[in-house]
């Protein structure tokens, strides 16, 4: 998906995966779909748990710009941001909100 | 070390009960030799105290997730004779908890485990008694080995994931092979349990359907000796109890794990929160280093022991005391390696 699509596009946390926050990091068990459990740092942690409140990925990739400001480059963040964002994809992790 | 492994470290840090377990129910459709709840011989019903209601449940839900739990095992008794099991699912589920069920699957039909599925179970834990109807009459009191056979078929079809978890018992070891041929014909995960444990009612089930040492010796010089060959180099005493696990009794009892019913309060007296988080005897355990377990931690036979501190309460009332059950399979073990 083009980057300028997926921020267009509502995602939500594939219902078939089960989560936890343990101390910043999210853990999640996905039994059904790839059969195995996933770590998420920091960051990823961050983007994950937007997204299960249905925070718009435009906000969300801002936010990250705004947090990163002077330590980060902001295409550098972008491009984390979007591959990141393609990873959960692949991993049917998120899954685009029917309307 | 695993992604799986990683985290639990992080959660028991933290004491977060990553790994939940409720008892909905103690009703059952069988009648088990072995159940741990209570002498199911008995014509007796033992059951005095009222079961926790949807209410209740609903509150011990909300506090798992409070709590930072990820996975819900649901068990019994029997959950699929609980008439609110669908209500109590979708209320797990809304707390995106991994919801699995523990059940013999007698009840379960492609319909209900379809339903199971869309509600937001993930798993099923179908305990397998036997390779044949007499043994299940024999020890369950009911035919039920081609019902269990059925339903891990359409929890499979249902795209429930399926643990089959082999209850070995002095009836049916021998049976082993045949039982574990016929999981893998169903192409689904299975695990061998080789330990019958004295009820929680304090009446003494293992003594009469336990194996023996020389029952678990012939194990061990079997074709699947490797379900048995345990080893504990590094003379490991801990658990996840009361860290990374934790259980609610179906009367609403707060214990450290499900298999180690050492009562640390009632939800009825207190919330689970309060509880967890306050209980003087999950503190202690929390507490506990390994030379708190006399025996063992001097015990000759520590590193082919499989202990487990559960087992050792329920069979002994010392948690911290040598089980004597996994004594004798560890002198088998020992035996064997001579």
């Amino acid at each position: 998906m083009e980057n300028t699509d997926l921020l267009q596009t509502n995602f939500i946390i594939n219902e078939l995966i089960s989560w936890r926050d343990i101390d910043g990091q999210i853990l999640i068990l996905d039994t059904s779909i790839n059969e195995s459990a996933h770590e998420l740092n920091q960051i990823g942690s961050y983007i994950f748990t937007e997204i299960s409140r249905e925070t718009p990925l435009l906000k969300i990739k801002e936010a990250l710009i705004n947090t990163y400001q002077g330590q980060l480059d902001q295409q550098e963040i972008e491009t984390d941001f979007f591959q990141y964002l393609n990873d959960l994809i692949v991993m049917k992790i998120i899954t685009p909100k029917k309307l | 070390m695993s992604v799986l492994a990683k985290q639990i470290t992080r959660a028991k840090d933290k004491s977060q009960p990553l790994f939940s377990t409720l008892e909905i129910t103690q009703n059952c459709n069988l009648r088990c030799k072995h159940c741990y709840n209570f002498d199911r011989s008995s014509n007796e019903n033992p059951i005095s105290k009222p079961f926790l209601n949807l209410n209740e449940i609903n509150e011990v839900l909300a506090s798992l997730n409070n709590l930072g739990a990820l996975s819900l095992n649901i068990t019994g008794g029997e959950p699929l004779t609980h008439p609110d099991l669908d209500k109590i699912i979708s209320e797990a589920k809304s707390y995106n908890f991994h919801i699995r069920l523990k059940t013999n699957g007698i009840l379960l039909n492609s319909s209900k485990a379809k339903r199971l599925f869309s509600l937001g179970v993930r798993e099923v834990d179908i305990s397998l008694y036997g390779a044949s109807e007499t043994t299940y009459i024999d020890f369950c009191k009911k035919e039920g080995f081609q019902k269990t056979i059925e339903a891990i078929k359409v929890a499979k079809d249902a795209n429930l994931k399926v643990n089959v978890s082999i209850i070995l018992h002095k009836l049916n070891f021998r049976d082993l092979g045949a039982m574990i041929h016929i999981i893998e014909d169903l192409g689904v995960f299975f695990q061998v349990s080789d330990e019958i444990t004295d009820r929680y009612d304090n009446t003494n089930a293992s003594n009469e359907l336990g194996l023996s040492q020389s029952d678990y010796l012939e194990l061990l010089k079997g074709p699947f000796h490797y379900f048995f060959d345990h080893e504990n180099k590094e003379r490991s005493l801990q658990c996840g109890c009361a860290k990374t696990v934790l259980g609610i009794g179906a009367f609403g009892d707060v214990f450290p794990c499900i298999g180690a019913p050492v009562v640390s309060g009632n939800i009825r007296d207190n919330g689970l929160e309060f509880i967890w988080e306050n209980s003087p005897i999950l503190k202690n355990i929390r507490e506990l280093k390994s030379d708190d377990f006399k025996e063992c931690s001097t015990c000759p036979l520590i590193e082919v022991c499989s202990r487990s501190s559960g087992s050792a309460f329920v069979n002994t009332g010392e948690y911290t005391g040598c089980d004597p059950v996994a004594k004798t399979f560890a002198k088998a073990r020992f035996e064997k390696n001579k």
